[in-house]
């Protein structure tokens, strides 16, 4: 029992022991859920602070965005307006790589030249010590006198060799004086010729001055033989010609200019000879080919001249045919007129009313018409005659212009034209001519005439004839407004027509012109008239023909 | 009888010894027979005259047959012309008769034909 009493006091002491612990446990938890709360709520003040905060910064955020934006499209347009001048400055580098590379090249160059420069130096100052050295050596030798042979001609050719290469002209002065000095002290005598040679060729390199030279061929005269004499005058021109080169290249020069002058003459005499030839060849060819033209020239002439013949007579012709129809009518009226007569009588036969009054009446009638038959026939005669071996006859003008007239006063009566002529003409003015030439050429005037004015409103022809003593005037003016200038040169030339085709021949006027002046006579156009007038000048008496002359005309 | 009898025929031709032969055979047919230079002189006579007849010239100074053939044809129409040519492009029949002329007649022309041709036109009147 015991047992249990203690293990229930034991028991009831631990309840009470976990009771208080509970109870403690409690208490803290109590405490802990406040201050978890107390913890909470600021936890959450602290969040809805936190929360302030990120808007604010959000917002700050989002405005420095902006900005970065905006400033980010400035830099974009900054860049874009950089880019040009940033390629131009490329170019620029590019251009300065360029040239600096071609720097550096040109520096290479030059190093390498300064290189060589300096090697060539070096060269020099080696040689100009060695050259000094000889130089000291030499005037050591300056007061040396009677060297042996020997050693004077090694003296020249060191001298000689210092010489050609001493780089200044003092050096070279200094020694010229040693060689001279060497050559006043020195007697050079030798007889070997080789080395006269080669001594005399040495020193005439150094001893340009010549009296130097001449020093030295005088000590050899001394001393040597005439041969070597001679030798040393060779060299001594050979030296002298060389101040003489100038002129041997402008004697050259001279030379062969004259050379291919003379080339081009050659040239020049080897062309003439040639071309004169040619010409001797054309010369020849064309002679002939000048008979040839001659021939053919003259068969044209020929032929031209027959058909000149065959175109007068036919302008005499076309002359007779413009007539042809006034003729006519001037035979065939007449020839009415008989015929009608005859058949008149016969009728009076037959019935009886015919007496002698009659008869004598009729007959005379038909004499008279036969007459006047006659006359036309004569006066056409002269058309189917070649007329120029007709003597020349004294014939009244009057005459000639009246049976001219009688031809064509048909023709002009018909077309209204006036045709008037001077009265009182005084019908014993005579010339001597072949009248039917005289009237052939007033005919054609006539017609001429005819022709310009047939279609003018006023229409008429004048003719007017004056005696000037030993000369006669024919006028023949009409109502046409004179000839233009132009073609007052060209009237006269054969073929010149300004007719229509088929009309005119061309050959009226030239030939009226050789008629008037085979006449002895002047055939002209009076410029100061108003209107058109040909003038005609014809003298009373032919002088006579020689017979070369009158054989001509036959 | 002759149909010319009593007729008043003018005759124009410059030629006068043509004219005389003409009027000569006219005469003897008991014509009335005026004569005239050319043209020109012609027309005055036949309109004062009563001409029944012409005979004409075609060529002729100062009034030719062709311009008085026309002339007459303007003014009395009736009265026939008989036109004499030389045949040398003066004139054609046909281009005559065109104009009213009664016949054309070449010179030197046949004395009988040209009487029996006048009768003829006589005949018309």
């Amino acid at each position: 029992m015991k047992k249990y009493i203690i293990l229930a006091i034991g028991g009831i002491f631990f309840l009470v022991l976990l009771f208080s612990f509970y109870q403690k446990s409690e208490s803290s938890m109590t405490e802990n859920r406040q201050n978890v709360l107390n913890l909470f709520l600021t936890a959450k003040k602290s969040e809805l602070t936190l929360e302030k905060d990120i808007i604010k910064s959000r917002n700050f955020l989002s405005l420095t965005y902006d900005l970065i934006v905006e400033d980010e499209k400035e830099v974009d347009q900054i860049c874009l307006g950089l880019n040009n001048p940033l390629t131009g400055i490329k170019n620029i580098n590019k251009q300065l790589d360029d040239s600096i590379n071609d720097y550096c090249k040109a520096l290479d160059k030059k190093m390498i030249q300064v290189e060589t420069f300096k090697s060539k130096n070096a060269i020099l100052k080696n040689s100009t010590l060695y050259l000094q050295k000889i130089a000291l050596e030499d005037n050591y030798l300056v007061g040396n006198k009677n060297l042996k042979e020997e050693e004077l001609r090694n003296q020249l050719v060191k001298m000689s060799l210092a010489y050609s290469v001493a780089p200044n002209n003092d050096l070279k002065e200094a020694l010229q004086k040693i060689v001279d000095n060497l050559l006043l002290n020195n007697e050079l005598t030798t007889s070997n010729e080789d080395d006269l040679e080669m001594i005399v060729s040495h020193v005439s390199r150094i001893l340009e001055n010549k009296d130097n030279l001449d020093v030295l061929v005088k000590n050899l005269v001394s001393s040597n033989t005439e041969v070597l004499l001679d030798k040393v005058r060779q060299n001594y021109f050979v030296s002298f010609s060389k101040s003489e080169d100038t002129a041997l290249i402008f004697k050259k020069l001279l030379f062969g200019v004259c050379l291919m002058f003379l080339f081009f003459t050659m040239y020049n005499i080897i062309l003439l000879w040639k071309s004169a030839n040619t010409i001797l060849i054309a010369n020849q060819t064309l002679e002939s080919r000048v008979i040839e033209r001659t021939k053919q020239l003259n068969e044209s002439k020929e032929t031209i001249i027959q058909q000149q013949q065959a175109l007068i007579s036919s302008a005499k012709m076309s002359s007779l045919g413009e007539m042809a129809g006034g003729i006519a009518h001037e035979i065939n009226t007449p020839l009415a007129i008989i015929g009608m007569r005859v058949e008149q009588l016969e009728e009076c036969v037959s019935d009886g009313t015919v007496n002698t009054e009659l008869v004598l009446k009729t007959t005379q009638i038909i004499k008279n018409t036969n007459t006047r038959i006659a006359k036309i026939i004569a006066g056409l005669r002269f058309f189917a005659r070649d007329s120029k071996t007709m003597p020349t006859q004294m014939e009244s003008v009057s005459k000639i212009l009246a049976d001219t007239f009688s031809f064509c006063k048909e023709k002009f009566s018909i077309h209204g034209i006036q045709l008037e002529i001077t009265k009182n003409i005084d019908p014993s003015i005579e010339i001597d001519c072949r009248p039917v030439e005289i009237s052939q050429v007033v005919l054609n005037l006539l017609n001429n005439s005819f022709d310009a004015i047939e279609e003018f409103k006023e229409k008429w022809i004048k003719v007017s004839l004056t005696d000037l003593g030993d000369l006669v005037e024919i006028r023949i003016t009409d109502s046409g407004q004179g000839i233009p200038k132009d073609l007052q040169d060209k009237i006269m030339q054969p073929f010149f027509t300004t007719k229509d085709v088929g009309k005119g021949t061309g050959l009226g006027l030239s030939i009226s012109k050789g008629i008037i002046e085979s006449h002895q006579g002047k055939f002209v156009l009076d410029n100061n008239s108003p209107n058109t007038c040909f003038v005609l000048l014809l003298p009373k008496k032919q002088q006579e023909k020689s017979q070369e002359e009158l054989k001509e005309v036959s | 009888m002759s149909l010319l009898k009593g007729k008043n025929v003018l005759v124009v031709d410059d030629d006068s010894d043509l004219r005389e032969t003409i009027v000569f055979d006219l005469t003897r047919k008991g014509c009335n027979v005026f004569e005239a230079e050319n043209g020109t002189m012609a027309l005055p006579i036949v309109q004062s005259s009563k001409i029944d007849i012409v005979i004409s010239d075609v060529r002729m100074p100062n009034g030719d047959g062709v311009s008085l053939l026309k002339e007459i044809k303007k003014n009395n129409a009736r009265i026939p012309v008989v036109l004499l040519a030389t045949g040398f492009a003066d004139l054609t029949e046909s281009e005559a008769l065109q104009m009213g002329a009664f016949c054309l007649l070449d010179k030197p022309m046949d004395r009988k034909r040209m009487l029996v041709l006048l009768e003829k036109s006589a005949s018309l009147l």
